[in-house]
């Protein structure tokens, strides 16, 4: 058995939603929970679920946080406890992916500064789902049904590997190159911040090692356009 | 029996009288309507008016101001004798009253008489003349008839008129009506202390040498000073009966403050609600497409807050009082009431001026119950409504919600989706929330327009720095083979269509792009000419 990528703290409603996504995408994760009661009734639901106290180190160390766990989901129905694993598992590794969500809005900024990589505010997000589906009803359909649902159109990240064609390539020759039904929303340049550079802008950027690509296609043309990206040669058009 | 007929005809023909129905609602607009703009700038006319009358006649006590005083009185005059009959006019529909009776005579079989129905008539007439306003009314009017310096007093009764022009004056009025038993008990206390004291007075001090009370008047006027704990000293009691008197009386008058404070205070706060209601109630007639919000909790706030934001108007409902004020403390139009009442959404216009329910309770049974009964009341409304738990998204749509959000899905989605990768689905998502410059917006294909029967080939996408995402095509229109194609309810998804896909109307484009490129292609859709 593959040893799980994700933890989940908290067997609540919501991290039974969360385990049911992950397992949809065919990640392979672990609840975790102080409760037993509550483990129970994860492991009841067909979930992998063990007891853990994370308020010690030692047993987050044995979890498999700092080892072959990538990222750690705090849903933990308590603020405070959310804000005390952040900080735990960041300090046991730093290139850990950390989610968390919050209660009170307040809470979100302290979760950032503990270390998580995203906060999600479930009822700012739930109010916002709520006017969009008011306001552009086109467009919350469609991304549900496809893009964030269950049909095989997905996003995807890549980022350009060192020994890649694409070094020091502007954007506009790559879109040349694609011959992939798959759409280039734009890059990130990780050395200038998280903002995307929208790939119809008028400033045609140069690409560079460790650029991350964000594309929109089927699941079977990415991985080729994945493929196209990292051979080090480039494609003969 | 030629009277008869004629009344009868003549009743007939003003309820065939396309012009007299429009005369009478133009009037109805002007004076009752509570909906109309106009009725609003008349009672602001009138209220000037009695104000100006007022101050003419204050001015008028030390300067005489000639005839054109005058002018001005018969002017106010003649405008209220005007309103009061056109009020008299409206009140009810005389010639239905006749053309009610004189057909219930004909499907009977009994000769028609007239009187009974003349004075059917005249009864609901005299039922409008005696009620309160009315009344008012006409007294603002009649001392005008008098040129006697006494009855001048009565025209300050034209500031009672006042009350027919504000709503919340009103509710004053209707707050003395509502406590009537609570007044009537506490006229009846103070009337049999101030009797009893009165007399007491009377015939302790009246004949008591150095007393001021000489009268009964006298000992009244003391009384009702002493009672009300004003006090003004003029007239003390000076043997040591009419002191003991005096101590009682001061007592049982701190009881009558407190107790006539008290009632109208409960009175005041009770209504204070209901007028509260009521304004929002008129603030969303006034509106139209108003979206009624039921729950004020996290998300409901969120939601108002974003409404209010995009200034669209809404109107929040919630059963609990502390959430209401709440709301309306951040300036957010709010009921305090029970989103099931069928009465209340009602009320608030649902199907009419409002067009949207969101239910957004912490209960899902709750949520169920509002969308089933927002459902029946108009098929039409979208209703979103909000899910806790996954099994109750089925119940909702079957009650007859057009949208279900759960919470714990969009939370699961997202922070699925960002694990896997945050870059990506940052960006992506910032798209799709307009949180970033880059929008995704949709743009639909009209019959007649430039778009109509392009195919996407010919669309120059690039220079225009939009990215076609893909089209959206309703089942009816036909289908392309060698698209990528998606399903969605009723409709199909085409991402990222190849050249040779042609659009229809009908089509929606999804369009990726900043903001300014997305409004330049909007406005070139809809501007070229079709062979451009």
């Amino acid at each position: 058995m593959t040893p799980p990528k994700f933890a989940l703290f908290g067997c609540n409603p919501l991290a039974i939603e969360v385990a049911w996504r992950l397992s949809m995408a065919r990640l392979p994760f672990v609840m975790l929970d102080r409760d037993a009661a509550r483990v129970e009734e994860a492991r009841e639901e067909g979930l992998m679920a063990e007891r853990i106290d994370y308020t010690d180190d030692d047993a987050l160390r044995a979890a498999g946080i700092g080892s072959h766990i990538e990222g750690v989901f705090c849903l933990l129905g308590e603020d405070s406890e959310n804000v005390f694993l952040a900080i735990s598992a960041r300090a046991l590794d730093p290139a850990l992916r950390i989610v968390a969500v919050c209660q009170a809005p307040e809470a979100a900024a302290k979760l950032l500064a503990a270390g998580a990589d995203k906060v999600v505010d479930p009822y700012e997000i739930s109010g916002a789902r709520v006017h969009e589906l008011i306001e552009r009803p086109e467009v919350v359909e469609l991304m549900e049904q496809t893009v964030f649902g269950l049909q095989d159109l997905n996003i995807a990240e890549i980022t350009i590997p060192s020994g890649s064609w694409l070094h020091g390539v502007r954007l506009s020759e790559l879109r040349r190159h694609m011959r992939q039904n798959v759409i280039l929303l734009g890059v990130v340049d990780l050395e200038r911040g998280k903002e995307l550079i929208f790939s119809t802008r008028g400033i045609d950027h140069n690409l560079d090692f460790n650029d991350v690509l964000v594309v929109i296609g089927p699941g079977k043309q990415v991985e080729s356009f994945r493929a196209m990206i990292e051979s080090p040669t480039p494609p003969t058009a | 029996m030629s009277l008869a007929q004629l009344l009868v005809r003549l009743a007939y023909r003003l309820q065939a009288s396309e012009r007299y129905g429009r005369l009478k609602g133009f009037f109805h607009k002007l004076l009752t309507d509570p909906r109309s703009r106009r009725r609003s700038l008349f009672d602001i006319f009138m209220i000037v008016l009695v104000l100006a009358s007022v101050m003419v006649l204050i001015y008028e006590v030390r300067h005489p101001l000639g005839p054109w005083s005058d002018v001005f009185e018969s002017l106010v005059v003649g405008v209220f004798v005007t309103e009061y009959l056109l009020r008299l006019w409206l009140h009810d529909d005389s010639h239905t009253i006749l053309i009610e009776h004189w057909e219930r005579a004909e499907l009977m079989g009994l000769p028609f008489s007239v009187a009974p129905a003349l004075w059917a008539v005249l009864r609901q007439k005299l039922a409008y003349v005696s009620s309160p306003i009315a009344l008012v009314d006409l007294l603002a009017i009649l001392p005008s008839y008098r040129p006697l310096r006494f009855l001048r007093l009565f025209l300050l009764f034209r500031l009672l008129k006042l009350f027919r022009y504000t709503r919340s004056l009103g509710a004053f009025g209707e707050v003395l009506v509502e406590k009537r038993f609570e007044l009537y008990t506490l006229s009846l206390f103070v009337g049999s202390v101030v009797l009893i004291a009165t007399v007491a007075i009377y015939l302790f001090e009246a004949e008591a040498p150095g007393s001021q009370v000489r009268t009964l008047m006298d000992a009244l006027y003391w009384s009702v000073i002493t009672v009300t704990t004003v006090g003004y000293g003029d007239i003390v009691p000076t043997t040591t009966e009419g002191r003991v008197v005096a101590m009682v009386l001061v007592f049982a008058g701190i009881g009558v403050i407190s107790f006539a404070t008290s009632i109208i205070v409960m009175a005041f706060h009770e209504k204070m609600r209901e007028l509260r209601d009521n304004r929002v109630y008129a603030e969303v007639e006034r509106e139209s497409d108003i979206t009624i919000v039921c729950g004020f909790g996290r998300i409901g706030q969120v939601v108002a807050e974003r409404l209010a934001a995009a200034r669209e108007p809404f109107v929040i409902i919630d059963r609990d009082v502390e959430s209401v004020e709440l709301a309306r403390r951040r300036g957010f139009p709010a009921i305090a009431g029970d989103a099931t009442d069928t009465a209340l959404l009602g009320n608030l216009g649902l199907g009419r001026q409002a067009s949207r329910i969101l239910c957004l309770t912490h209960d899902d049974v709750s949520n169920v119950y509002i969308t089933l009964t927002a459902r029946q009341l108009s098929p039409r409304i979208l209703i979103i409504s909000r899910a806790n738990k996954a099994e109750t998204a089925r119940k909702l749509t079957q009650a007859g919600a057009t949208h279900v959000v759960r919470p714990y899905e969009v939370v699961a989605r997202m922070a699925a989706e960002f694990i896997g990768q945050p870059v990506a689905f940052d960006a992506l998502y910032d798209v799709v929330t307009r949180a970033a410059g880059v929008h995704l917006e949709p743009l639909p294909v009209r019959a007649g327009d430039w778009l109509e029967k392009k195919r996407i080939g010919e669309i120059d996408f690039t220079t225009q720095r939009l990215l076609l995402f893909g089209v959206i095509r309703p089942h009816a229109s036909p289908g392309e083979n060698g698209h990528s194609r998606y399903d969605l309810e009723g409709r199909h998804f085409y991402f990222n269509p190849g050249p040779t896909l042609q659009l229809h109307a009908g089509d929606i484009l999804m369009l990726i792009g900043y903001q300014a490129s997305l409004s330049r292609f909007h406005e070139l859709a809809s501007r070229w000419p079709r062979k451009a």
